[in-house]
């Protein structure tokens, strides 16, 4: 009787803690996370081109939100002083990141990108924005 | 004996399994609310165009116009929920919307649903009376008083100077546009602005930054304005707040925000 109550306290004990160990899961890598200091032009700008800088949306002369991310005048476009597109201080404060996890304006509108590459612009921010 | 052993060690373990979870049970429980951060990003705009000063632009009816200062003061800021129930902002966050500046933090703000946000344009009565203190950064800016100090005549609470066609079709050259100045205020132009109910609603998540993108629209305020009677292009002091053009100013006021898609 004593070993079996001994055994269904440690039962307990172990399953008590379940739940902590859920929600601390550490979450899948991605192939980003090995790059040390992000590039703009050799990660940022292709996240862009594939994404952002499409006709009738952030390029051209008349982009969306009067943001054009075309490769050439994207970095200065996100930096203009008051735009709130990059805040360096709080850098998930910066428009550019919220809007890639907004559900009210979701950008692309087409739908989220991947984890990752959020993850990836995030890091950039962090990494003071340089234009690299 | 080892009875009384057994069970005593089930009890001990029950009780261990109870409290193991007592910290995340006491964040649920927390009297804290969640909440992130509330921003506006804000254009300044005529008709479609992202205005910069000093620049022609064309409005919707064709007529030229460039602006030298737009700015605007909002406050009394309320979130509203999709309950239709209203998250007021402290009082004190007063947006002083110039034209450099889109991005404004306002608060924190409880997670949830939101699916509107409403203002005023200018400032409430008793604001409107206040001498403001170095502190007080959004109304220390003599440019929005209309004397010399804020007090007796109060703030500006729209500020719109320019050039304009006065041309009654609105066809003129650009070399014969005329200047023009709009100083909306006194407590008598407060206007309260409620935008529409935004799709998909806006979701507030814990620590996340949710940016609320309005485009303010100068133009709008020269609806119904008669341009080619040069007395109507001078809005200056607080008497001249009552005349017939300074209240068709104000009444164009809630015109001028949109949403921005």
């Amino acid at each position: 009787m004593k070993s079996k109550a001994v055994l269904l306290g440690m039962v307990l004990f172990a399953a008590a803690c379940k739940h902590d160990d859920a929600t601390t899961a550490t979450p899948a890598r991605c192939s980003t996370d090995t790059i040390g200091t992000v590039s703009f032009s050799r990660n940022i700008v292709p996240v862009f081109r594939q994404n952002c800088a499409l006709s009738g949306c952030h390029t051209g002369s008349a982009p969306a939100g009067n943001l054009s991310l075309d490769s050439g005048v994207a970095y200065a476009a996100l930096m203009k002083p008051g735009s709130g597109y990059i805040n360096t201080s709080t850098p998930a404060a910066s428009l550019l990141y919220s809007q890639l996890l907004s559900t009210a304006d979701p950008m692309p509108p087409t739908g989220k990108l991947d984890t990752c590459t959020i993850s990836l612009v995030l890091k950039w921010i962090q990494q003071q924005a340089p234009n690299n | 004996m080892r009875n009384i052993l057994a069970i005593l060690i089930v009890i001990a373990a029950f009780s261990v399994a109870g409290t193991s979870c007592k910290k995340n049970d006491d964040n649920n429980n927390t009297t804290s609310v969640d909440s992130g951060f509330v921003y506006l990003h804000l254009h300044t705009n005529i008709d479609t165009n992202e205005a910069d000063y000093n620049t022609v632009y064309t409005d919707a009816n064709g007529r030229q116009i460039s602006l030298s200062k737009a700015q605007l003061y909002l406050s009394n800021i309320r979130m509203i929920k999709t309950d239709g129930t209203q998250y007021a902002l402290p009082n004190s966050v007063i947006i002083l919307k110039d034209l450099e500046t889109e991005a404004y933090f306002l608060a924190k703000v409880p997670t949830g649903s939101y699916k509107s946000i409403m203002f005023n344009v200018g400032l409430d009565a008793t604001t409107n009376a206040k001498t403001p203190t170095a502190a007080d950064s959004a109304l220390n800016h003599p440019d929005m008083w209309f004397g010399s100090s804020a007090q007796p005549d109060g703030y500006v609470f729209v500020d719109l100077e320019g050039s304009v066609d006065t041309t009654a079709a609105g066809n003129g050259s650009t070399a014969l546009m005329q200047p023009f100045t709009y100083k909306i205020g006194t407590n008598a132009h407060l206007n309260t602005v409620t935008m529409p109910d935004h799709t998909p609603v806006y979701s507030i998540a814990k620590d996340e930054s949710q940016f609320v993108h309005i485009i303010i629209d100068y133009s709008k305020l020269l609806n119904g304005v008669p341009l080619n009677n040069s007395a109507n292009l001078s809005v200056k002091t607080a008497a001249d707040n009552n005349s017939a053009v300074s209240n068709t100013i104000s009444n164009n006021v809630p015109s001028m925000f949109r949403y921005e898609e």
